[in-house]
């Protein structure tokens, strides 16, 4: 059995590295940063759809989110149901005309679009320490639930788990670029798809259907199948905060704007928004709803994130717990390579240009010398994360709490009121990035005393400073003159 | 392009914009009123709590047809 889980988990990266090799072999037709970090415009809307709902769903959605699940009840999937319209509006709503402007313009990345836009490297400089930050965070979290995910099913040791997922992801992301990022995650898109489905069904049959599983979890406690949750901890505004982090928000996430300037056409955009929405509804509904049924299954769970491992290898017979193993590694590969490709396009473009005083455009790559360097610094990036992986600072691990919501409340409104404001400028910007993402901690220390999540807080900040610094700067323009 | 064109397809931009954001908002007041508003008591079809077959099965099954439709029209 043992000889199996390896061959298994070999074949799978065989696969990934299978697509990469082929992202790179029809790539190099192109070689330029536009093919490297944005796969040359060329998504079609399955592609788009799958890399959309892929990268979205992370490990808290096959982990963390039905552990909440198991222990909130049915209050929970209707939580985990807010995020039905993410892909729809994410890809909608910045849509066609982010897009325009990013191709008018030559933008590879989302620092070239803000420098495009503003004009002014203080806004770039902004946007790139927060990416890095929140970006080096995030990735370190998802390498340490991979790598332990890795040690629980195959015996590795943790760092031998950490050295094949690093090596693996950092390869094919490394080899294929964007494209290879975008390709891959259609992959690991329908493995969550199948993984979550298939898992569903096998808990509705072994509870005894569904009426059955019902009765079963009211006579566990009526409070599980309440829509407030167990304790009635799911009240109303912290609902309603949630429609803010996970659905309004989420248009901010500088992943998915990066995919918004990725399509074909209008009409591969359009597929993108209804494929997106099917895929991450019936990923978001089986893993959560699954997460209440495992309470049937598992009566006492000391650690939460341990429910999920622990439920299937009760109920899945082993062959399909292994290959069930791909659904949570596939997602957080998906999340992990969004964040790396742009995690590396941030420091071999913009803080390169930024030191050097290049001009911004997506170039060819024509020296082998320049593949070097993006290849060399790529490689450190990843040595990087390794290292934060084996011995996670306790920094960057409280950081990743505010990777999220940092990110949307640093990027939300300097993207849709520089796409949709004229008026808009770099003050204003730059004030609202920092005001945003500096807020967003602020209100988070203090969380407890508030009546909403934090995030509401921190995007009214965002938008009132974004509002002040525009006028400030526009007054004091108007001055000088 | 001329200009009469250009403005016809303007005001088509912003019409489906308002559509985007306006199928979400549907969204959201469906899934509240369904999950809020129906009594935790009644059963639904398939023998989960009414509540939450109507906010969590078939509002996402709405949003997704209504979606759908949308972007049948827009991809003409």
């Amino acid at each position: 059995m043992n000889l199996l889980k390896y061959v298994v988990v070999a074949l799978y990266i065989l696969i990934m590295f299978g697509i990469a090799w082929y992202a790179q072999v029809r790539g190099q037709r192109n070689a330029s940063h536009g093919e490297y970090y944005l796969g040359s415009r060329s998504l079609g809307g399955f592609v788009l759809a799958m890399s959309m709902a892929a990268t979205y769903a992370s490990a808290s959605s096959f982990i963390g989110g039905p552990a909440a699940g198991y222990v909130y009840g049915l209050g929970w999937v209707l939580l985990a149901m807010i995020q039905v319209p993410v892909v729809w509006l994410s890809l909608g709503a910045l849509g066609k005309r982010f897009h325009q402007f990013s191709q008018v313009h030559d933008c590879v990345t989302i620092s070239d679009v803000l420098m495009a836009r503003y004009r002014h490297r203080g806004v770039v400089v902004v946007s790139c320490i927060v990416l890095l930050i929140c970006f080096f965070a995030a990735m370190t979290v998802q390498l340490i639930g991979a790598a332990r995910l890795l040690e629980t099913v195959l015996g590795l040791s943790y760092t031998q788990s950490l050295l094949v997922f690093v090596v693996v992801v950092g390869l094919y992301t490394m080899i294929g670029g964007f494209r290879a990022v975008a390709w891959t995650d259609v992959v690991q898109g329908v493995f969550m798809m199948l993984g979550s489905v298939l898992l569903l069904i096998v808990l509705l049959y072994k509870a005894g259907g569904i009426s059955q599983a019902m009765t079963d979890l009211a006579n566990i406690d009526p409070e599980l199948l309440s829509p407030y949750g167990k304790g009635g901890k799911l009240g109303i505004s912290f609902m309603l905060s949630f429609w803010v982090l996970v659905c309004f928000a989420t248009i901010g996430l500088p992943q998915s704007a990066l995919r918004v300037m990725a399509f074909k056409d209008e009409k591969s955009l359009y597929r993108a928004m209804w494929i997106g929405t099917i895929v991450l509804s019936i990923i978001m509904l089986s893993m959560h709803l699954s997460g209440v049924l495992g309470r049937l299954f598992l009566h006492d769970v000391p650690v939460p994130d341990q429910m999920m491992p622990m439920l299937m290898l009760k109920v899945l017979p082993t062959w399909v717990w292994i290959l069930f193993l791909f659904a949570p590694m596939s997602a957080i590969m998906s999340t992990m390579d969004a964040y790396l490709i742009q995690a590396s396009a941030v420091v071999v473009r913009d803080i390169w240009q930024l030191c050097m005083g290049v001009s911004v455009s997506s170039e060819k790559i024509t020296t082998s010398r320049e593949q070097r360097k993006n290849y060399g610094i790529h490689i450190l990036l990843l040595l990087g994360l390794f290292f934060a992986a084996l011995y996670p600072p306790d920094l960057l691990i409280w950081l990743n709490l505010f990777a999220f919501g940092g990110l949307e409340a640093c990027f939300f409104w300097v993207l849709v009121l520089g796409i949709f404001w004229n008026k808009s400028n770099a003050w204003g910007a730059i004030s609202a990035m920092l005001g945003g993402f500096i807020s967003y901690i602020i209100f988070y220390l203090f969380k407890t005393s508030l009546m909403f999540h934090p995030i509401v807080y921190a995007l009214g900040s965002s938008f009132a400073l974004f509002l002040l610094g525009n006028w400030v700067a526009d007054k004091w323009c108007r001055d000088m003159n | 392009m001329n200009q009469r064109e250009k403005s016809l397809s303007e005001t088509d931009k912003k019409s489906r914009l308002l559509w985007i954001w306006g199928v979400v908002f549907a969204y959201m007041l469906v899934w509240f009123v369904t999950a809020y508003l129906v009594p935790t008591a009644y059963l639904g079809l398939l023998g989960f709590p009414l509540w939450f077959e109507l906010s969590c099965l078939y509002t996402p099954l709405g949003f997704i047809v209504v979606a759908g439709c949308c972007v049948y029209r827009w991809r003409q």
